[in-house]
């Protein structure tokens, strides 16, 4: 019933006119908590909306990249220091020219089908997300590996393509069962999606009426926990989040709205966990797309933004000039913000050939149109983009909106780049690597933004080694990007977790979430 | 009563979160003459205390401006001087702070440089490395570095280099036609002697060196390093200032012989009487930083004396939550039958909000000083507003930045702490250091590993 969803076509797209099914969704899932586990007998958290699809191949949105941390594992994970340790490796061993790694894998690992995990399972992972007919977007991932080969069941031999120093640093990529698979060219339609099978500490127990997923304990995994369920509610209105978690129908927020954060931190029931996401919203232009792949048309729309009073109803944050949360070494301090100027827009707008009449602008007759896409779960994405279309359309332009669901926003905006301008957000781990963003081989820039000085500077920054000349390349990175504007840059917000004071030993990963799980209690 | 008011509200600008949930607990006497129950039940004492001559030293202490506190006790009355007194020495303990974060940056950077990169030949990366060494006590691995700048292209990073390396650590280079970088060096001896900051003059967020470094295709790379040795100078030149207000070698004494019948060696702190303040000063010789961590207070509130063997942060959340259980209660029992006065007091100021952040400060330190991060870090960010989380406020105190950030590094978490740092960047500006080479360890760091990203 889940994949119906997704899929209906007629279900993909709403307008702000129909906004209200949204919140009728909203007290829908409110009066169907009695379908969710009784209080003890398992962990549940939110997500805006539930993963589109489950296979790390494909792993685009934070909610995918939580679940996928919960089902599956990767040769190497973070301990709690943020330390690489070995995960489903026992131990490797780096040739002397550091070209070559030799991994032993552990022998007491079973896919959660009872299958054991063996040297296959990595072999085949690496060359499913190398094969050209998988479009993984996490190809990066296994970029840098020439050639994996099983040696024996528990031993896998890597090849590189250039020497490396410290290669277990990468491994953190999930691997995926080969006897589930009939192709190393993984498709995005494989019967995995709704069966996952991992190696993790939960696995996939079933898809709910109320498109929530519940993952049971894996009895085989080496690590016994102590909260044997886990569900993923899909809470697609985020204002109703921190309610349903100070009611106790929830026990885990992994992301507090700012405007809840008070409430929360005031009730007793509740602690709340700041967590390090560097994570910064945008306005991406569809540069393959007239008018938008013209510079001055981008930077006359930046200028008719008001980026504070955008933020100013959705919370407390920072404006950002370029690709980079202010506290990064790579954000560029000496780049000014766009300034809000519509006479410096309509200078721009003029010099493009367009022409103002009656405030309205447009060229050979054509009125400027600007349709705006945004996810329709994106927090408070309904309020920002209401705003933006007002600021726009009074400075002349055509201005439509539009919110997708996950399924139509990976067709219309990653797929067939058929869009105009999108509200989004990007997170980054703690490495903050822009690449697969900027650079125009990169997996994630469906923007279609190239220019061959920030692919040098890209490419300088991932080759050296010296500090310095990374933070001078990427910072040069940052004054480039803003000023071609493939994106107007928005503001990042703080994160912090909620949960139940019920439950005990959390530490939470910066990034994937829940890497720490297995440690965690429940009262 | 109601002329306190218009004093009194002066002081609570930006406060306005609502209070926290009502408590279900008996009525506590926990706070029963308390500061913060003197403050309650006398207005007029604290009316007078902060209508003086030295009201915008407390408006500026109330709110955690350090800095602007320092600068505005000028009287010379007792209350003034015990005021002047506390922002210095709370500077120092910030600055102290700030400089045992820097420390572990410096010397984990510079080693993580070793291992995973190759040290730039000719560079003052080494001279500023030898500082950063010294800072430590480290004298063997300080003369290493120095070694390492025979070859450096600026002569006078040799020359300084050797000079420093040739001296007892903490005394002077002799000489008159010392290079600049040897001139830099005995400032911060001279300083610390004298405890007059005036000589760093206003550069304190520029780097020590800039050099340019002529790179195979022409270019050049500009490298600026900071000065390791700035926050630890910045921290005892404030002690020997405070000890200078105090009139006393002993600050902390000079403290806990205030007068008991004034509030100015209490308010906003962690400890709750003057009898409480003598004990902690007492046992405090050992870890001043630790002030009002171990109080017989604490202890009426429901919190264990002392830490557990394990680091263990859900000790410290259930401490949190105990310390608020008790608060809560007696801020209950505080309000029955209070006055409109003593509710705005308590309600405008934050009194109680206060005292339980500094609590929680002093308990962070506590923790960090026993090797227990994940404690530290676990009361410092329950101690925080969050609401003003980028900011510095009467709850948000500069300390509770200064526990994060080395909490965050000694449990791995670098670029974390690079985060904390940046609230702490307008107000002080000496911490500019710091964040460049948390900036430098983070990314030395992560040079082998695949960065991800994921929308949403």
């Amino acid at each position: 019933m889940v994949t119906a969803r997704r899929t209906s076509p007629h279900a993909s797209t709403h307008t702000v006119g129909r906004r209200a099914t949204g919140l009728s969704g909203t007290l829908l899932a409110l009066l169907a908590l009695s379908a969710l586990p009784a209080e003890g007998q398992g962990l549940r958290y939110a997500e805006d909306q539930a993963p589109g699809i489950v296979n790390p191949v494909f792993t685009t949105t934070m909610p995918e990249a939580r679940l996928n941390e919960l089902i599956f594992e990767g040769l190497y994970t973070d301990n709690q220091n943020l330390a690489s340790v070995p995960c489903l490796a026992e131990s490797s061993e780096l040739s002397a020219d550091r070209t070559e790694l030799t991994v032993r894998l552990r022998r007491d690992v079973s896919w959660h089908d009872g299958t054991p995990f063996t040297a296959a399972d990595v072999v085949f992972t690496i060359e499913a997300m190398k094969n050209r007919g998988t479009l993984s977007t996490e190809k990066g991932r296994v970029a840098w590996i020439d050639k994996a080969e099983a040696l024996d069941d528990h031993t896998v031999l890597l090849s590189f393509e250039r020497a490396e120093a410290r290669p277990e640093d990468k491994l953190l990529f999930k691997v995926l069962p080969a006897h589930k698979f009939s192709s190393q060219a993984i498709k995005r339609t494989d019967p995995f999606r709704n069966e996952p099978v991992g190696t993790g500490p939960y696995k996939f127990a079933r898809y709910n009426d109320d498109n929530s997923i519940s993952l049971e304990s894996h009895a085989a995994h080496r690590d016994a926990v102590s909260i044997h369920e886990i569900v993923m509610r899909e809470v697609s209105d985020k204002n109703y989040q921190a309610k349903l978690l100070l009611y106790e129908s929830l026990e885990t927020l992994v992301r507090v709205l700012p405007r809840d954060l008070a409430v929360l931190q005031n009730n007793r029931k509740v602690e709340l966990y700041p967590y390090q996401t560097n994570s910064w919203w945008y306005l991406g232009f569809n540069m393959e797309r007239e008018p938008w792949s013209e510079p001055a048309v981008r930077e006359a729309i930046a200028h008719l933004v008001d980026v504070e009073a955008l933020l100013a109803p959705i919370g407390t944050g920072d404006t950002l000039t370029g690709p980079y949360v202010k506290s990064s070494p790579y954000y560029n301090h000496d780049v000014p913000a766009w300034d809000y100027s519509t006479s410096q827009a309509a200078s721009l707008l003029e010099s493009a050939g367009y022409v103002s009449d009656n405030g309205q602008w447009s060229k050979d007759g054509q009125p400027l149109t600007l349709n705006i896409t945004a996810h329709q779960t994106l927090e408070s994405s309904q309020e920002v983009v209401i705003n933006l279309q007002s600021q726009l359309q009074s400075a002349g332009l055509d201005v439509q909106v539009e919110f997708l669901d996950e399924a139509a926003w990976k067709g219309r905006i990653w797929r067939e780049h058929d869009y105009d301008l999108v509200l989004s957000q990007w997170t980054f781990d703690r490495n903050e690597d822009i690449r697969d963003q900027f650079h125009s081989d990169g997996a994630r820039n469906f923007g279609g933004y190239g220019n061959e000085q920030v692919d040098e500077l890209l490419d300088k920054a991932r080759d050296t080694t010296d500090p310095h000349e990374k933070k001078a390349a990427l910072r040069d990175v940052h004054r480039l990007v803003h000023g071609d504007t493939p994106m107007i840059f928005l503001w990042t917000l703080d994160s912090y977790a909620a949960l139940s004071t019920r439950v005990g030993s959390v530490v939470i990963h910066p990034f994937y979430f829940f890497t720490f799980v297995h440690d965690w209690n429940m009262e | 009563m109601r002329t306190l008011l218009p004093a009194v509200l002066a002081l609570a600008v930006g406060c306005t979160s609502p209070e926290p949930t009502a408590p279900e607990a008996a009525p506590s006497p926990v706070l029963d003459g308390s500061w913060v129950d003197q403050v309650v039940e006398q207005p007029e004492r604290f009316a007078t205390l902060t209508s003086g001559p030295s009201r915008t030293g407390w408006i500026a202490l109330h709110s955690n401006d350090l800095s602007g506190a320092a600068q505005a006790f000028t009287a010379d009355d007792a209350d003034t001087v015990m005021g002047h007194t506390r922002a210095l020495w709370e500077l120092a303990q910030l600055y102290h702070a700030l400089a045992d974060a820097g420390d572990l940056a410096w010397e984990r950077s510079f080693a993580t440089w070793s291992e995973k990169s190759a040290i730039p030949t000719g560079s003052a990366l080494g001279y500023v490395a030898g500082l950063a060494a010294l800072e430590q006590g480290d004298v063997e691995v300080a003369g290493a570095w120095f070694r390492l700048c025979a070859t450096a292209r600026d002569p006078q990073v040799a020359e300084a280099a050797g000079l420093v390396a040739s001296v007892v650590p903490g005394t002077p280079i002799p000489g008159d036609e010392l290079p600049p970088l040897a001139q830099r060096y005995n400032l911060h001896v001279q300083i610390r002697d004298s405890g007059d900051l005036a000589p760093l003059g206003l550069s304190i967020d520029q780097p020590l060196v800039t050099e340019l470094e002529p790179r195979p295709d022409g270019s050049e790379l500009e490298r600026s390093f900071y000065d390791p040795q700035l926050l630890r100078t910045m921290a005892i030149a404030y002690e020997r200032q405070a000890a200078a207000a105090a009139g006393s070698d002993d600050p902390l004494s000079a403290l806990a012989q205030a007068p008991t019948d004034s509030l100015s060696a209490l308010i906003f702190g962690p400890v709750v009487s003057h009898a409480e303040l003598a004990a902690e000063v007492s046992r405090a010789a050992e870890a001043p930083r630790t002030l009002g961590a171990s109080g017989t207070a604490l202890a009426a509130l429901g919190l264990e004396p002392d830490l557990p063997a394990a680091d263990d942060a859900d000790w410290a959340r259930a401490q949190v939550r105990q310390l608020d259980a008790a608060l809560d209660a007696w801020s209950a029992s505080a309000r029955e039958g209070a006055s409109p006065d003593a509710l705005a007091l308590l309600d405008d100021l934050q009194l109680v909000r206060i005292f339980r952040s500094r609590v929680l400060l002093a308990l962070g330190r506590k923790a960090l000083l026993a090797d227990h991060p994940w404690q530290a870090l676990a009361f410092a960010q329950l101690a925080l507003d969050l609401e003003s989380s980028r900011g510095i406020n009467h709850v948000n105190h500069p300390g509770l930045r200064a526990i994060i950030i080395e909490a965050q590094l000694r449990t791995g978490h670098t670029r974390e702490a690079l985060d904390a740092i940046q609230p702490l960047l307008g107000a002080y500006p000496a911490s500019t250091g710091l964040d460049e080479v948390l900036g430098d360890l983070a990314i030395l760091q992560g040079l082998d590993r695949y960065g991800d990203s994921k929308e949403n």
